[in-house]
């Protein structure tokens, strides 16, 4: 799995970075922690500030592991190098696995996205704060990254583990893909899986009924008990607003999905900004 | 015990058989699946012969598609006897069933929804009034290792433990009784080790016939989140008064929980 | 059947989907392999016959992955083996490598992440043999 860690100056990317260490730990990933200097202010001093708090929350993703077997070079960052691309990459080779610092420069979202998109990166975990809105860039990073990445993405409001991860699919496109981030999380976080099927008139069409069905067998043949439950498409909204007080609530949000009906971008975006817990937005 | 399954080839239909089979490897039970087929689905206009050739093909058809499903549902259930097919209208024929057989239970899956409206549309619906019978409904596979009697003031508490204990008595399960004062103003659920003596005295009652409840509690809060504290309960049970009760919060905590319902009627 | 200058594999996940996608992939690249779901099956062949290099999922029915790896390498400690999970912990993650495993790749990954897992792997192989 390889893992974009998207940071900003703010406290609550600290957050993010020991939550991306409980993943680490379990997963072995390969993480790229990146940071974004606007233009305006690429300064010596505020790309040293940038450099030394990507050391830092590299330190704390390494400091998640307790016992002796981690999969990265533990050894300080000792310089950082130009790419042919235009980033400034700090490495410490010679780990199982890459555990890197980049620094883009550029409007942070766009940076964000292109970098994924040319590292192939499976998920990308970025944070905003917990109560209503977003310090980044007048709160527009995370919802943007969100709402237009190509992979699944992490929006991270606290480091409390959810007690479930709901799962509102888009159940004529499940994939696999979007399954085993799932069941990653549910296991990162010990947490219960719902599946939650979405109505049109209090009336579950057959499709998805089916998909339901395969994800139930799905599950079982894992040994695992999925919740299932119906939401009607009109109180969606508000069945989102309760679940994620305590759960991490997932949302498909693929170009088919017929979930953009209920959660056009606009609404993703204000849906992320207002969740008190994290949001998974799966691809 | 002998329970009539109403079974359909849909994913509540699944869910209810899984339950069922794995309680009826716990102790005793006869499972006899029903499936109705829609009249107006299959036949063409007319009578005599012709109708009549129709229904016995569409029923040996459905008989078949019926038993697959199970089949493909479980693999083995030695309580499980063959599916009934009858065609006509889901609920008469249910009822007629209930009714001509001897049946001490109805179940039937129904998945766990947001909205109440789909627990209540069911409690007023013909199938429910008109039956005397019990009725389990299963929103989710759970296992079947803890029960919880949900009870009220002013419910009839003891014919209700009686009921249970002619069903499920001879279940090896962990029992808690809850008497339940909800509250939809309070945003947070109180439990407290202070119970009413009504449901001391059920507790001792239900002791003396081998049934020993391990916790007797009360809980205060909004039903939504009783709801929730209860699903890790393998099945809830409680008692709905056909002529008297009505929607009301300490119901909407059966509507909400997403654990199979056990109702019976008052 | 694979030549003796051949590397093969031998793939081994319950999930049909993941050898679908596997399987063309590393022939493609000129690998044999031969894909299992089920780890009895896997096994019984890897008793047959010699594979160089061992992908498995962890996650499985009957023997599970960790008791499947920790027969692989007691029977051939020179076989390389991937483990890839789609339930990663701490602990399988640890044990993993304590039974000697080259690389742990956590679903979900990119064919590419697979490719490289195989490459560094069969470099390893190769200088062994040379």
């Amino acid at each position: 799995m390889k893992i974009i860690v998207a940071v900003d100056s703010n406290p609550y990317s600290g957050h993010v970075a020991h939550e991306v260490g409980k993943l680490a730990v379990n997963t072995w990933a390969d993480i790229t922690i990146m940071g974004v200097l606007s233009p305006l202010e690429d300064t010596a001093k505020a790309r040293e500030t940038l450099e030394q708090q990507l050391v830092k929350y590299r330190r704390i993703i390494l400091d998640s592991y307790t016992s002796d077997s981690c999969p990265y070079n533990k050894d300080a960052v000792e310089q950082w190098e130009q790419t042919e691309d235009g980033y400034s990459m700090a490495a410490t080779g010679g780990g199982l696995k890459q555990l890197q610092l980049v620094i883009a420069k550029g409007a942070a979202a766009q940076e964000i996205l292109l970098y994924n998109q040319n590292s192939e990166s499976d998920l990308i975990v970025i944070s905003c704060d917990k109560d209503l809105g977003c310090s980044w860039q007048s709160g527009k990073v995370p919802m943007k990254v969100a709402t237009e990445a190509t992979c699944s993405v992490l929006v991270v409001k606290e480091t409390k583990d959810p007690e479930q991860v709901v799962c509102c699919l888009d159940h004529d496109h499940v994939t696999q893909y979007s399954l085993e981030m799932i069941n990653q999380l549910v296991t990162l976080y010990g947490a219960e899986l719902k599946i939650v099927g979405i109505s049109d008139s209090d009336s579950l069409k057959e499709n998805i009924e089916q998909k339901m069905q395969q994800l139930l067998e799905y599950y079982n043949n894992l040994k695992l008990t999925p919740w299932l439950e119906v939401v009607d498409g009109a109180t969606m909204p508000s069945f989102i607003s309760k679940e994620s007080q305590k759960n991490l609530v997932a949302l498909w949000v693929g170009p088919t999905s017929f979930l953009n009906r209920f959660f056009p971008k606009k609404r993703i975006s204000s849906f992320i900004s207002d969740s008190p817990s994290s949001v998974l937005l799966l691809r | 015990m002998n329970v009539l399954l109403s079974l359909g080839n849909d994913l509540a239909s699944s869910i209810a058989l899984r339950y069922l089979s794995q309680q009826a490897a716990d102790f005793p039970m006869t499972i006899q699946p029903l499936h109705i087929e829609a009249e107006d689905k299959h036949f063409p206009l007319g009578t005599g012969w012709v109708k009549n050739t129709w229904k016995d093909t569409v029923v040996s058809s459905s008989e078949v598609e019926i038993n697959n499903f199970i089949h493909n549902e479980i693999r083995f259930c030695r309580s499980l006897s063959p599916a009934i097919t009858r065609i006509g209208d889901g609920e008469k024929q249910i009822l007629k069933e209930l009714q001509n057989g001897n049946y001490q239970l109805f179940a039937m899956g129904l998945l766990s929804s947001f909205s109440s409206k789909i627990f209540y549309n069911l409690l007023a619906s013909k199938l429910i009034t008109k039956s005397s019978c019990p009725v389990l409904l299963i929103k989710n596979l759970r296992d079947f290792k803890s029960v919880t009697i949900l009870c009220k003031k002013g419910m009839n508490i003891k014919k209700l433990a009686r009921e249970y204990l002619d069903m499920y008595g001879k279940a090896s399960v962990d029992l808690q009784l809850l008497h339940v004062e909800p509250e939809t103003d309070s945003e947070q659920v109180t439990r407290s080790e202070q119970v009413p003596v009504y449901l001391q005295e059920i507790g001792d009652a239900l002791a003396t016939e081998g049934c020993v409840p391990k916790i007797l509690n009360t809980l205060t809060g909004p039903p939504q989140a009783i709801a929730e504290i209860l699903k890790s309960q393998g099945m809830v049970v409680s008692s709905f008064n056909k002529t008297s009760d009505t929607k009301s919060p300490f119901f909407d905590i059966l509507a909400y929980v997403p654990t199979p319902v056990l109702v019976f009627w008052s | 059947m694979g030549t003796s200058e051949q590397i093969n594999i031998l793939l081994l996940d319950d999930e049909p989907i993941v050898s679908k996608r596997l399987k063309p992939a590393l022939e493609r690249k000129g690998y044999y392999v031969e894909s299992f779901i089920r780890s009895i099956d896997a096994l019984t062949r890897f008793h047959e016959r010699e594979f160089d290099l061992v992908i498995t999922d962890l996650k499985m029915e009957g023997i599970d992955g960790m008791e499947f790896l920790t027969e692989v390498k007691k029977l051939k400690p020179q076989t390389e083996v991937i483990v890839i999970t789609g339930f990663a912990t701490m602990e399988t993650a640890k044990e993993s490598f304590q039974q000697g495993v080259l690389d742990f790749l956590a679903k979900p990954f990119k064919l590419k992440e697979m490719q490289d897992a195989v490459a560094k792997a069969v470099k390893r192989i190769q200088e062994r043999k040379d």
